[in-house]
Parts: C-alpha cells; sequence; structure tokens
C-alpha cells in the first residue's frame, strides 16, 4: 500500500497516476479545485502576502507550523517533488525529517525533476543545497534500515505516463536502494495501434463514399430538372430545403474527412517514428499487411520470429536505452539490474529473472536498467551527476543566504546539523559514504557522518 | 565524387585495363612465371606433395583455365549489358583462378611445415595471390559496377555531353541518360516533383537508357541515385522556350462550351498543353477526371491531329478540342420513362433525407474512433 506525496510542483503529473492499492495524497500551496486525492494545504506566505522570498529554509518553517496537518503514518512512501519548487523540497525535507523519526523501518522512493538549464542562479543553488541534503538522508535511512531509501532525478520535462512506469515498477522491486540513474526504453508490437488505423481508413473509405453519394444525387437532381416536366418544378421547389440543407452536410463530411486524415497522419508518424522511449520493433507495413490478411496475434508472432527479437532485446546494449536524466554525466556504478516490464501476452517467450509482468495491454516489452550510483564529490565519483552550473550557483549564493537554503535544523537522533554544518560538507551518498568511508578524500566528510551514524550501529 | 567514378571512362575503360593487367599477372602466376616457379601451380604442388599423380597433374593443368573460362562466363554474362558483363567476366576469372591457387599454394606450405620442406616461393606467391584477390574483389564490390554516360538527342541526330551542373536543352532536344549495368540498381527522380518527364526509355545489347524533358519552362533538379546515394544533381532547364498562343476551341460530348486561348510551350505534346484547360473544365463541369473516356484533336477544318504532336508542327493557331465522356445521368434517365421521373425525384429526395439523419450517428460512430486512437497514443511516449 504506497502513499504517493504529491508536491505542488507536480500536481499535473499527479492527475495521471494510476498505481493499484495506493493513496494519493497532495501538497498544494492553496487551496485547488478537482483534485482526484487528499489535499493538505500549507499556505505559502508569500502567495497570501505577494512579497517575494520564498526559499527552502522559509519553506521548511512553514511546514514545521503546520506540522499536525502534515502527519505521515504509512509505511511505504512515493514523493513527487518539482526541484524547481522551493516549496516542494523545503516541505519534503520536513516530511522526511518526520518520517525518520516516527516510522520504523520505512520504504521510501524519492522521485524529483531538476530545474532546467534555464533556471535562475538562485533556483540552482537551492537545489544543489537540497539534493547535498536529500543524499545525507539517503546515508541515515539506508544505514538505520537497509534499502529503505531510494531516489531518482528526472529531466524537466518529461510525461506523466514516465513517472507512472517508473512508480509501476518499483511497486514490484524493492532490491535497489540510494540514488537510482535510470535508463529505458518501451519496445512495442503495435497491433492496437494498427487496428485503430485500419478502423480510421474504414471510415475515411465510408466518408469518401457517402461524399460521392451525395454529389451523385445532387447532380441527378439538377440533371432532372433540367429535362423535367413543367409538373415536376413544382414538387421541387416544396422540397427545396431538403437540397439545399444537404450542403451543410457535405461540408461536415469533408471537414470530419480532414480531420480523419490529419489523425491518420499523426498515427503514422508515431507509429513510424516512435518517441523518445517507445519504438516499434516491427515495420508497420508488414504488420498491417498480416492484419488485411486476417492473421491471428499468435500467428503474426510466431510469423516476424517474435522469440528472436525478444532475444536480442533482451541483450541489448545500455547505451540504446534512453536515460531519463541527461544533465550529468554518470562515471561509477555500483550495480546495474535490468527489468523487463512484458505484457502477458509476450511473457511466455521470456526466461529469465527481474521480468515484470504488466496485467493491462498488449505486444509491449520495456526494458529497464536501474544503476545504483554512489555520489561523493570530495572523492571525485560522479562528481558531474549535477551539472557545474548548479555548484558554481551555489557557491555563489551560499555566503549570502545560507538560512534560504538548508532548514534551520536537522535533527537525527540526539545529534542537530546547522546550516553552517551542511555547508562545509560535499555531496555524499549512502554507496559514496559507505565504500569510500576511511579513505584519505573523504575525511571531511566522515567526521561528520561517522559522528551522526554512531548512534545507530 | 561517385560522378566522376561512374563515368564509363573510369568505371569501364580504366577499370578494365586495371583488371586486365591483373589477370595478366594472375596467369603468370598460375603459370608460375611470375615467381619462378618454372611450372604452373598445380603441376609444381603434385609434384612436390604427391597430391595427384604427375601425368594427371598435367592434363589437368592444361585444362583447368579453359574449364573455369567455360564455368565463369555464362555467370558472368547473365543479366548483364556487355561492357559490364566484360569487366565482371575479367574479375571473375581472375577470382576463381586466384582462387584455386591460394588453395594449393597453402596445401603446399602446409605440407611442407609439416614435413619441413622448404616452402618460401610459395609463401611469396600466396601473398601476391592474396593482394591481387583482395584488389579484384574491391574493383567489383566497392567499386559500383555500373556507369552512366549522358546524350542530347535531336531527331536522330546524337552527341554525347559532358555532365555539368546545368544542362540546357535546345527545341526538340531530349536528354538521353545511357546506364550501363543493372538499371535496377539507378534510380531516377525530380525536384520538384514532376518537373522531369520521361518520354523514352530503351534496351540495347549494351546499355539501358532513358531519355527525359523537362516538363514547363522552369525546368528542375534531375537526381540520380545509384542504390539510394546521391550521383548526380542537374539542373535541366531548355535553353530558350519559345512560346505560341494556341485557340483551343472546346466541345464537350459535342456542346461547344467555349474557346479557351493558352500560351503554350512549343516543345510539348498537344495533349499536354490542353491539360490545363482540361484541368479547369472538369473543375466547373464538376465531373470526375476518370469520366473522361476519350480527347481528340482537329484542325479549324476537322482533320484529325494526333494527341502527341507537338505544338510546333501545329500549322495553325487553332485547334477544335472534343472531350467526351460518359453521361452518367444520360444512363440513369434513358431507363426512366416520363412518368417514372416522379417515382425517380422521390426517390432520391428521401435518400437525400436519409443521408442526412444518419450523418450524426456516423459521425459520432468517427469521434469514437478518434478517442480510441488518442488512448492508444497516449501510451507511445
Amino acid at each position: 500500500m504506497f502513499s504517493i506525496i504529491i508536491f505542488d510542483g507536480m500536481i499535473k503529473h499527479g492527475f495521471y497516476l494510476d498505481i493499484p492499492d495506493s493513496k494519493k495524497t497532495y501538497i498544494t500551496r492553496y487551496l485547488r479545485q478537482g483534485l482526484n486525492g487528499e489535499q493538505i494545504v500549507v499556505e505559502d506566505i508569500v502567495y497570501r502576502t505577494g512579497k517575494s522570498g520564498k526559499n527552502v529554509g522559509q519553506a521548511y518553517r512553514i511546514a514545521v507550523k503546520y506540522s499536525d496537518k502534515l502527519v505521515f503514518d504509512e509505511k511505504k512512501y512515493v514523493l513527487l517533488v518539482n526541484g524547481s519548487s522551493e516549496h516542494d523540497m523545503g516541505i519534503s525535507l520536513y516530511i522526511l525529517s518526520n518520517i525518520f523519526r516516527n516510522i520504523d523501518k520505512p520504504e521510501i522512493i524519492l522521485i524529483v525533476m531538476v530545474p532546467p538549464r534555464s533556471a535562475s542562479t538562485y533556483l540552482k543553488a537551492s537545489f544543489y543545497a537540497w539534493f547535498k541534503t536529500i543524499s545525507l538522508y539517503d546515508v541515515m535511512f539506508n544505514y538505520k534500515t537497509r534499502n529503505s531509501f531510494k531516489y531518482i532525478l528526472l529531466n524537466p520535462d518529461l510525461p506523466s505516463q514516465l513517472i507512472n512506469y517508473l512508480i509501476e515498477l518499483f511497486n514490484n522491486v524493492q532490491n535497489n536502494c540510494s540514488l537510482l540513474h535510470i535508463r529505458l526504453k518501451k519496445f512495442i508490437v503495435p497491433v492496437k495501434e494498427i487496428f485503430v488505423f485500419a478502423e480510421l481508413l474504414k471510415y475515411r473509405g465510408f466518408i469518401e463514399h457517402i461524399i460521392k453519394e451525395y454529389r451523385y444525387i445532387l447532380m441527378l437532381l439538377h440533371g432532372i430538372l433540367d429535362k423535367a416536366p413543367t409538373e415536376l418544378w413544382s414538387i421541387a421547389r416544396k422540397e427545396k430545403h431538403v437540397i439545399e440543407g444537404s450542403k451543410y452536410i457535405i461540408e461536415k463530411y469533408i471537414k470530419n474527412k480532414e480531420n480523419i486524415d490529419q489523425n491518420i497522419s499523426e498515427l503514422l508518424r508515431i507509429l513510424l517514428k516512435g518517441r523518445k522511449y517507445t519504438v516499434s520493433i516491427i515495420d508497420p507495413k508488414v504488420l498491417f499487411d498480416e492484419f488485411l490478411r486476417g492473421t491471428g496475434v499468435s500467428k503474426i508472432y510466431r510469423k516476424i520470429k517474435i522469440k528472436d527479437k525478444i532475444m536480442i532485446l533482451e541483450n541489448i546494449s545500455t547505451h540504446d536505452l534512453t536515460s531519463i536524466y541527461d544533465f550529468g554525466v554518470v562515471d561509477n556504478i555500483k550495480n546495474l539490474t535490468r527489468y523487463l516490464i512484458v505484457t502477458r501476452d509476450l511473457a511466455e517467450y521470456i526466461e529469465r529473472e527481474n521480468v515484470i509482468i504488466k496485467k493491462h495491454g498488449m505486444g509491449e516489452i520495456g526494458i529497464v536498467d536501474v544503476m545504483e550510483t554512489p555520489i561523493n564529490f570530495d572523492c571525485k565519483v560522479n562528481n558531474e551527476y549535477l551539472p557545474f552550473d548548479f555548484q558554481e550557483a551555489y557557491y555563489e549564493r551560499a555566503g549570502i543566504a545560507l538560512p534560504h537554503l538548508y532548514p534551520p535544523e536537522i535533527r537525527v537522533g540526539d545529534k542537530i546539523l546547522k546550516p553552517q554544518d551542511l555547508h562545509i560538507i560535499n555531496p555524499v551518498n549512502y554507496y559514496g559514504y559507505i565504500d569510500y568511508v576511511g579513505k584519505e578524500c573523504s575525511i571531511n566528510t566522515d567526521n561528520i557522518l561517522n559522528q551522526l551514524l554512531s548512534q545507530f550501529s | 565524387m561517385y560522378s566522376k567514378l561512374l563515368m564509363p571512362v573510369f568505371s569501364i575503360f580504366v577499370r578494365g585495363l586495371v583488371l586486365g593487367i591483373i589477370l595478366v599477372y594472375v596467369i603468370g602466376l598460375y603459370y608460375g612465371v611470375i615467381n619462378n616457379l618454372g611450372k604452373n601451380i598445380l603441376l609444381h604442388v603434385s609434384e612436390k606433395t604427391g597430391l595427384l599423380d604427375t601425368e594427371l597433374a598435367r592434363i589437368l593443368s592444361t585444362f583447368l583455365p579453359i574449364i573455369l573460362l567455360i564455368l565463369v562466363l555464362p555467370f558472368s554474362f547473365k543479366n548483364k549489358y556487355l561492357y559490364i558483363a566484360f569487366i565482371s567476366l575479367l574479375s571473375n576469372y581472375s577470382l576463381s583462378l586466384l582462387l584455386i591457387s591460394i588453395i594449393l599454394l597453402s596445401y603446399m606450405i602446409y605440407y611442407g611445415y609439416i614435413y619441413d620442406i622448404y616452402y618460401e616461393l610459395e609463401l611469396t606467391s600466396l601473398n601476391i595471390a592474396l593482394i591481387l584477390a583482395i584488389i579484384d574483389a574491391l574493383l567489383v564490390t566497392i567499386y559500383p559496377l555500373s556507369a552512366i554516360s549522358f546524350k542530347k538527342i535531336i531527331r536522330e541526330k546524337s552527341s554525347n555531353i559532358l555532365p555539368r551542373d546545368l544542362i540546357e536543352l535546345n527545341m526538340g532536344e531530349v536528354l538521353r541518360i545511357i546506364i550501363y549495368g543493372d538499371p535496377h540498381s539507378i534510380a531516377l527522380s525530380s525536384d520538384p516533383h514532376n518537373s522531369i518527364i520521361i518520354v523514352d526509355r530503351g534496351n540495347t545489347l549494351m546499355y539501358t537508357y532513358i531519355d527525359i524533358i523537362p516538363s514547363s519552362k522552369y525546368g528542375g533538379y534531375l537526381i540520380i541515385s545509384y542504390k539510394d546515394k546521391l550521383v548526380y544533381k542537374l539542373k535541366c532547364v531548355y535553353k530558350e522556350v519559345n512560346y505560341r498562343k494556341i485557340l483551343f476551341e472546346t466541345y464537350y460530348n459535342d456542346d461547344l462550351i467555349g474557346e479557351y486561348e493558352a500560351n503554350v510551350e512549343d516543345y510539348k505534346d498537344l495533349i499536354l498543353a490542353f491539360n490545363n484547360i482540361l484541368e479547369s473544365i472538369i473543375a466547373r463541369l464538376g465531373i470526375e477526371r476518370d469520366d473522361i473516356r476519350n480527347i481528340q484533336f482537329y484542325t479549324e477544318d476537322d482533320v484529325f491531329i494526333p494527341s502527341t504532336t507537338k505544338i510546333y508542327e501545329l500549322n495553325s493557331n487553332r485547334v477544335k478540342a472534343k472531350i467526351y465522356a460518359r453521361e452518367k445521368i444520360l444512363e440513369l434517365l434513358r431507363y426512366y420513362g416520363r412518368k417514372e421521373i416522379y417515382d425517380l425525384w422521390e426517390t432520391l429526395v428521401k435518400r437525400l433525407e436519409y443521408l442526412r439523419e444518419s450523418a450524426t450517428g456516423f459521425l459520432r460512430k468517427i469521434d469514437t474512433v478518434i478517442e480510441r486512437k488518442n488512448i492508444v497514443i497516449r501510451d507511445w511516449w
């Protein structure tokens, strides 16, 4: 039973989410209408007073004030945060520290959309600081309970369907943790699409036929009138409205035909070129031919040698998949797990582990490579995972705005971390800590973290 | 670069020369002249390794080149045009001789290695053979087995031209593209679409040819590709286009519908020049293009003019154009007497009403299908 917490900046994605056994909670800046889940309004003071000055620290403090509303007691959480919203970032930190304090053995997935490259220096600085803080939470959560925290960065323009896909994936697999870098691609046998295409063609043919018939009848009527006796004219005059009304109908039909044409070309374009994360593995023309011949789906699968195609796909190189976050450079991963998300009809052709069966749909194979990524900027482990301008922005801002960038205090057991403490350590996450503790390069962070974590061993 | 490579000079003449030289070397290698073996390879190997009885080897080695030639000949000439077939023959023959030589030499070297016999000479021969084989294979695989040349044809007289970026044709001239080699790997297209017209095609023993002319005064780009790779992009225009004002007295099913004047290029066929007027008539009368069965042209004195007559061959500037089309109304009306016209009218009006009423339901079905398509597309992200 997931509790999905959708922050204000991700509301439009929240609409789309459809995960079985889940409960949606929206955390909004002001009361919004028509949300399909529980809504907790954490009022953005800035919104009320109209003053600018929203920042992560302030959002955290507001969240503290709303602590009676922000109560969570589930075990499994998905947090959807928009890195371009300080409101999101601040409140998410509060909720995480709450969960850390109160829930025993939680399971948390944090999905965050990174701010675009064109964001202001201020936002980039806030995000960098927030990323650092989240990475620390990663260390704390996973140290206390193994596999209890995962976080994923996303490009800023990703479709909601992809987020839904990811959450569904992690609903079914539990054994990755810490920062996950994901590359994925969906491969489709476009049976449904060809079926719809055929229907569109059929209706297009119908319409053309009807338009032709209309024109023919009108021409006949005019022709008859031309050669008819005068008595016919008096009858004709009474039925004038039928003939004139049909002009209007013909126009409607013609407009619909153009509509169908546009839809057909859009469908074709997608079938032939695919989209960023979805491609067709069969030439749609071949499929269409088979479809016209009335071949059944399983026979089609046999004809196109789907088993061979699937075997090739199972071994596809990671570089042929599309990354969901490509702002940064990954030069060091701890573990790569490949998951296959297939629909029921193709599941019989696959014999390997880590296969998740999708309940709805057909002809779909999704290949997802999940890479556990250590972060330790001091030891130069994936220190380019965030683009360098984020770090630059942070150092520009940190001098004057430290309390804006961090929560006023982070309580970890009996120890308290203040913004000054957080400022002096560089980003490090669970694997970045565990694998490099004691090494020369991470002396700085080790000092603080060893103290913090000693209370949990 | 492709265009230079596919000129007959290089593709056929130079390549043929090189292949011929290679063939000479190969024969020299086979007969042991090049590498001081003294006798041909088969005999040499039989003597040294006892592979075959010496007498048998002598007979076999004499006949081997001839047998190979007989085997390779039909294979090279099948489905090919003469010059390219020759090139193919040279290459295939060399390759087959080389293959046999390489096999024999390799066996010899292996034998020598096992029994510790000196095989230095055979090794150099093998090297030479391998290098020749590679060069030979490259010359017929990577280098396209095709050649293209151009000619200008006017009234039985032809002149070879070198392809430049702009080709200007005189009145009545036609550009002939000559393709040596497989015509199916060469594709012709025009840019903009339909700006180049193919007027003739043909085959001879040595080549196939395609005749083209530009379709209008503005000409267009002729794009020649070999297996989807661009070889030539030439602009084809007419040097000077003369126009003539032709008056078409147009009849539709023997009813005079009007006189239309048009300024047409005089290299065009009569039927092509009439095309624009024809399209406007089709639009005005509301008929389909398929309904038109026949278009005939006559002079003012009702003398028949064939439709493919060129405009510049016309003696006068007035032409009668007679369009004969299927008259759907007449066909139907033929079956109805006066009384039944009322019934026909009723039926037609009722049919119109029925079509109008079923419109809403039908259009709603279309919306459903489009909705379904949108749902399906949502899965593609």
